[in-house]
């Protein structure tokens, strides 16, 4: 049951995208967002879609990861556009039928909010789907540094992000088993009202607790047993290399954003 | 009344990608009061099919019934599990309570039984691990040692006082003599109350020593299920599969290929070394 949730949604592949530096693809995802942010007019929201389109074929991710990625948003989706629709103010009416009015700029302002929306979750599903959670908090480790300057625990933040995904599907799994323990005991995790059900989870919990703490303390031990000190004169295994894909790909999306903001503040 | 398992499969995530068949066909049937013993190589399926047991599992295909209750019924699944206590690998991780009184009342309390029925039972699951009730009943089972930590986990589930007892590598982690401690209270469970009992176990010696029948698991299907003298007698086939042999097999299989003529297939030291002792005597 619970243990056999896929972590991340990391699809391994040797895409271009999936080669791309990890620094490089959150800032290009930094960028993305932006662009996605300033359109504003209907005709312009065609170069997002594009560079989505692009994204997604560059990537190798198939189109049903578009979907997936939008699934557990689907109700927010229907909600903001049925929201703008009847909630924007407007002068040109398009319907007007009893207690309904709805106008052009509240349909336009429907359309955008929800393509938006689309854009940004299934834009930045791409950075989760082609970057292995490794490497991403190695990412941001290497562009939060230079806030280690300011005593901004760079290191330590990504440390722990790491630790907590590697162990995540090791505490399903220890779920999954201390409630097979506790279910043979007769534990009933599915009936009763929402207070029974909150107390039933006790006799999970603790174990859990228990275990986690008894984990945490044996991993800082075996890291300090070899040697962990923190990141001060850390080197790594796996360095990160700037490659000319990486400023091709950079430039790129900035002329896109440049070209953007120019396209939607000069009187055409 | 038996429990009966008819064409049992069992797939992992059915319908996915990663859709594993982990049991596929197994017919097996625990004998009331038996002593069966489960082995099989790593991931060959062992604790998969003990899951099915007490529908913690449910079958992708075939059926289980416990006493003739069908465990995909939800309605008898808390009947099922009082008949079957189940006893996982390092159970001692299950422990939740305040005090070890409580956690082993927490089985019974789940079986809807009075203040006055679960007092006793506790007592005496308590007696029968071996630990002393007046001294352990008010403590923390987090600050008992790794071996009371077991019995007392193990105590949780003989008060429920289960028809059949299946166990998980119930001896992992133990050191010899706490190895001996519960290979010994799982016997008298089976010689004093009739408690049938399903083990998986690494240890051949084990198995060998106590088991009535031995299921052997091959990659998710039944190899075969037989008495223990029948199935060492399989010895290159169980090697091949990548298990081991009781040492008494092991010795069987050396002396043999030194030309030494042992017609019987002991897998039981004692055994062995009477027959050889007798040799011995004999060529004086
Ligand atoms: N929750 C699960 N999801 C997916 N696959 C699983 C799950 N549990 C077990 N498996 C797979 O099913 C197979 C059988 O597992 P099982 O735990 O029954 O083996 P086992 O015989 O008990 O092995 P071991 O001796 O190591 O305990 C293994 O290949 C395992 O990877
Ligand atoms: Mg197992």
């Amino acid at each position: 049951m619970t243990a056999n949730i896929s972590l991340g949604q990391y699809l391994p592949g040797n895409s271009v995208v999936h080669r791309l530096d990890p620094r490089t693809k959150i800032f290009l995802m930094a960028l993305y967002i932006a662009i996605v942010f300033v359109v504003k007019s209907l005709v312009v929201f065609l170069l997002p879609v594009v560079l989505l389109v692009a994204m997604f074929l560059f990537a190798q991710v198939p189109a049903s990861y578009f979907f997936s990625a939008l699934k557990p948003m689907k109700w927010l989706l229907v909600f903001m556009f049925v929201i703008n629709l009847f909630a924007t103010q407007g002068t040109t009416l398009w319907i007007d039928w009893k207690f309904i009015h709805i106008t052009q700029e509240a349909v336009e302002q429907a359309v955008y909010i929800t393509l938006r929306l689309v854009l940004l979750v299934a834009g930045t599903s791409i950075l989760t789907l082609t970057t292995s959670p490794i490497a991403l908090t190695d990412g941001l480790e290497k562009l939060m540094s230079p806030l280690r300057k300011l005593r901004f625990p760079a290191h330590e933040l990504a440390m722990m992000m790491t630790i907590a995904l590697r162990f995540i599907p090791t505490l399903m799994e220890e779920t999954d088993r201390i409630q097979k323990a506790q279910m043979a005991r007769g534990a009933d995790f599915e009936s009763g009202n929402i207070f029974q059900r909150a107390k039933s989870m006790i006799p999970v919990l603790v174990p859990l607790f228990v275990s986690a703490f008894r984990r945490a303390d044996e991993l800082a031990m075996a890291m300090e047993s070899r040697c962990y000190h923190g990141g001060e004169g850390r080197t790594r295994m796996r360095e990160l290399h700037f490659h000319w894909r990486d400023l091709f790909a950079t430039l790129l999306l900035t002329a896109v954003l440049v070209g953007i903001i120019l396209l939607e503040n000069l009187p055409l | 009344m038996p429990i009966i398992i008819e064409q049992l499969s069992h797939t992992y995530l059915p319908g996915s990608q990663l859709a594993y068949p982990a049991l596929s066909d197994v017919s097996l049937t625990v004998q009331d009061g038996e002593f069966l013993g489960i082995i099989g190589h790593t991931g060959s399926g062992k604790s998969t099919l003990i899951q099915h047991l007490n529908g913690l599992l449910l079958p992708t295909a075939g059926s289980v019934l416990v006493d003739g209750l069908d465990t995909r019924e939800k309605k008898l699944r808390k009947q099922i599990r009082s008949l079957v206590g189940m006893v996982f690998q390092y159970p001692e991780y299950q422990l939740f309570e305040e005090t070890v009184e409580r956690d082993v009342a927490f089985g019974p309390k789940n079986m809807g039984l009075s203040e006055e029925e679960i007092a006793p039972r506790v007592e005496e699951a308590l007696r029968l691990v071996g630990l002393n009730p007046s001294e352990f009943s008010e403590k923390s089972p987090f600050e008992l040692s790794g071996g009371e930590k077991r019995r007392a986990a193990l105590a949780g589930i003989l008060a429920m006082r289960p028809k059949y007892l299946v166990l998980d590598e119930p001896m992992a982690g133990l050191d010899p003599r706490g190895r001996r401690e519960i290979l010994a209270l799982i016997e008298s469970l089976r010689s004093d109350y009739g408690t049938g009992i399903v083990m998986v176990s690494h240890s051949m010696d084990d198995v060998a020593m106590f088991a009535d029948r031995i299921a052997v698991l091959d990659k998710g299907s039944l190899f075969m299920v037989a008495s223990p003298e029948d199935v060492f007698s399989h010895s290159t086939e169980l090697l091949e599969m990548g298990l081991n042999l009781p040492q008494a097999t092991q010795l069987v299989r050396a002396l043999r290929a030194r030309g030494i003529d042992i017609q019987h297939d002991y897998f039981r030291m004692e055994e062995l070394a009477a027959d050889l002792i007798g040799r011995w005597n004999h060529d004086r």
